[in-house]
């Protein structure tokens, strides 16, 4: 039977980091559900540095990438999922994009699908897949937090992959000139944007990978900074505190000069009102060097990232 | 082979007649030498003289190779003088560095072409692509020439040579070196002999050394497409390369009036590593084609399916929609890359003498405007 294909094209962007268990059958899974579905796609795998046989696992396959164009980026050294992922997307040329945070397919493939015609059916440029249950506590913690205190009224859960168009690419980079965390960037592009949940099949067993561990406490702290207004009240607090603990300092002294007029316990007093007015200053400090930093990162920068080559894998 | 029939033998044996092939005939015909051209196909200038961007290298994509940049330009002149007949220069041929993946970026190949000497001059990247693609767009000096044009010149020169013969069809039964001289069977021709071969089959070239049992080229194959486009709107006297990286060309393609797009990534359909070109699809190409005997990769009944969609979603990606084009149709052909070059990307032109009394050279080169690199050898 033959099946009406889609006419748009669509580029799928696969996140690996040693996924050489999971790497076939995800890779089988996407194809089966693409071939059916549309005339032409590519596949884009973006390899951060795997340590195992992730590469070679996705060359294995060569033989089976008949209908379509299977490319790989490898990544000059760790940088993370969102960097690797950005140059993924600036290489697709796809009409829409879909992005694969991970190749742990805990969702019936048909919900790709599902996701796609979301997106063409009600307009939406950016749809998501997300799952129901969210196991990590790490996980629980930062987004309820965020969530909290996020600027725009953003609300952002756990994401395993998800659909753009072209659109909302274009848009996005008009945006920003480099994305820090995709997620809370897409949240606020303005376009009008939606989640699937579902319930996943299979629990995801934690890996361990200190890189990973120390990129995502890492990013959890950029975020925080760039996307909530954390520390901005936080600054305001601890400035206004400041000013207040010296005024009431200065008071203090006056009372105790012409007031009083007796002494040491009275010193010890101040000294500790002192010490917590520049505790607070040194923190705020502290805050606005993190920010100089995470600018000199969106600004200075030449280049957002940095790969060290990009292969068409061979028939 | 019969006994009776008489050994031919000329001065020079070429085989293949592509431009290095004809060149080379011509030039030894003119110095009154006996010249012989065996071409496999049915004519001349069937395979990679024609398939491919017909582009009159000015040294422009090869900003990670001066060597290569300045041989081009310092080639550029000469051929344009020569054979101005079949250049078409009238257009405006844009170069642009882009933003990601580029392995060069604009302060980089301004630098380039100064210290190359050749025209670059800035031009606003949002004229021709989309905002943020493009860091860097050049209006440059290169041209295009027209294969058929040049064909049809080449083989009116040759045939006021009386001393330079073409056979084509020509099928090598076998090719052996006997004392001063190399023999080679031809079916329906017989036994011809020259102390002096040429092998300009640029593809083939491996197959016809294995042959000799001499040492083959490093390289490895690609299995080629370039796809003709119309382009009525903006684009009609427009050519644009994004260069340096998984990018894409769209230019005038010699005179026909029609556009050819190539891209980095979607070109090449297939590759072999092997020492001899070996594909699978070999095997559905009828017995036309095999590891030992290339057949036309643009007449196989086993052509691959076209890359239209990859490469026009590639262009339309960086390009303003205003400079639209269309599918018109699909050429295939074999290229064969030096696996040396790869990282410094530079295309030199390889000639290699495996015997000398009697002489045996293959050349291997990807650019139009470099066969005068045949000079050296053919004057000896």
């Amino acid at each position: 039977m033959i099946r009406d294909r889609e006419k748009n094209f669509v580029s799928a962007i696969v996140y690996v980091r040693n996924n050489q268990e999971q790497i076939k059958g995800f890779l089988a899974k996407l194809m089966g559900v693409l071939s059916e579905n549309f005339e032409k796609y590519e596949i884009i795998c973006v390899d951060d540095q795997s340590q195992d046989g992730s590469v070679r696992a996705i060359k294995d396959m060569s033989n089976d990438f008949d209908s379509t164009v299977v490319s790989i980026i490898s990544m000059g050294y760790y940088q993370g999922r969102e960097l690797s992922m950005n140059a993924g997307v600036d290489l697709s040329i796809g009409d829409f994009v879909f992005e694969f945070d991970s190749v742990i397919m805990d969702y019936d493939p048909s919900l790709i699908m599902q996701v796609y015609r979301h997106s063409l059916k009600e307009g939406f440029d950016i749809v998501s897949a997300a799952p129901k249950r969210v196991n990590r506590r790490s996980a629980r913690i930062f987004y309820s937090f965020f969530n909290k205190f996020a600027k725009y009224h953003m609300v952002l859960r756990p994401e395993t992959f998800r659909i753009l168009s072209r659109r909302s690419i274009n848009r996005v980079h008009s945006l920003m000139v480099s994305i820090p965390y995709r997620k809370a960037v897409y949240a606020r592009c303005g376009l009008r944007v939606d989640t699937i949940q579902y319930m996943p099949t299979i629990a995801r067993h934690k890996v361990r990978d200190r890189a990973v561990a120390s990129y995502k406490s890492g990013l959890a702290m950029d975020t925080i900074v760039l996307f909530t207004d954390i520390p901005g009240w936080f600054v305001n607090i601890m400035i206004f505190g400041s000013l207040f603990a010296i005024v009431f300092f200065a008071c203090y002294m006056l009372y105790v000069v012409y007031g009083a007029g007796q002494g040491i316990r009275l010193w010890m007093v101040a000294s500790l009102i002192v010490s917590i007015a520049l505790c607070g200053l040194f923190t705020c400090t502290a805050i606005i060097i993190k920010y100089l930093s995470l600018i000199e990162g969106l600004v200075f920068k030449r280049q957002k990232y940095v790969i060290e080559s990009i292969e068409k894998i061979a028939k | 082979m019969q006994p009776d029939k008489k050994i031919r033998s000329y001065d020079k044996i070429v085989i293949g007649a592509g431009l290095y092939g004809l060149y080379a005939a011509l030039k030894c015909g003119r110095m009154r030498q006996k010249v012989l051209v065996l071409e496999y196909d049915d004519g001349p200038f069937k395979r990679a003289t024609y398939i491919n961007q017909a582009r009159i290298h000015m040294g422009y994509h090869y900003p990670r190779s001066y060597a290569t940049a300045i041989k081009s330009a310092g080639y550029f002149e000469r051929f344009c003088k020569e054979f101005d007949f079949c250049i078409h220069s009238g257009f405006k041929q844009v170069y642009a560095t882009a933003t990601n993946f580029s392995w060069t970026n604009a302060a980089q190949f301004r630098r380039f072409c100064a210290a190359a000497g050749i025209m670059c001059e800035d031009v606003d990247p949002n004229r021709y692509f989309n905002d943020g693609m493009c860091d860097g767009v050049f209006l440059t000096q290169e041209y295009t020439y027209d294969a058929i044009v040049l064909k049809e010149s080449m083989l009116e020169w040759i045939s006021k040579v009386p001393s330079v013969e073409i056979v084509y069809g020509a099928r090598i039964a076998s090719i052996r070196k006997a004392d001063e001289h190399f023999e080679l069977d031809v079916a329906n021709e017989g036994t011809v002999a020259s102390d002096f071969v040429l092998n300009a089959t640029y593809a083939s070239t491996n197959q016809l050394i294995s042959r000799m049992g001499y040492e083959p080229f490093k390289i490895k194959y690609e299995l080629c497409e370039m796809i003709l486009c119309s382009a009525a709107g903006k684009l009609n006297d427009v050519g644009i390369t994004v260069m340096d990286g998984p990018f894409f060309s769209i230019m005038p393609f010699g005179m026909t009036g029609i556009h050819s797009l190539t891209s980095v990534t979607f070109t090449p359909h297939k590759t072999s590593f092997e020492t001899l070109p070996t594909f699978d699809c070999q095997k559905k190409s009828l017995g036309t084609c095999s590891p030992e005997q290339l057949g036309n990769c643009n007449e196989c009944p086993s052509r691959p399916e076209t890359a239209w969609e990859y490469m026009s979603h590639m262009a339309r990606k960086f390009m303003k929609p205003e400079y639209s084009f269309d599918y018109i149709s699909s050429m295939f052909s074999m290229k064969p890359i030096l696996k040396a070059s790869e990282i410094d990307d530079s295309r030199p032109t390889v000639i290699r003498r495996h015997s000398v009394n009697p002489t045996f050279i293959s050349v291997l080169s990807g650019k139009i405007n470099t066969v005068y690199d045949l000079d050296e050898v053919l004057t000896i």
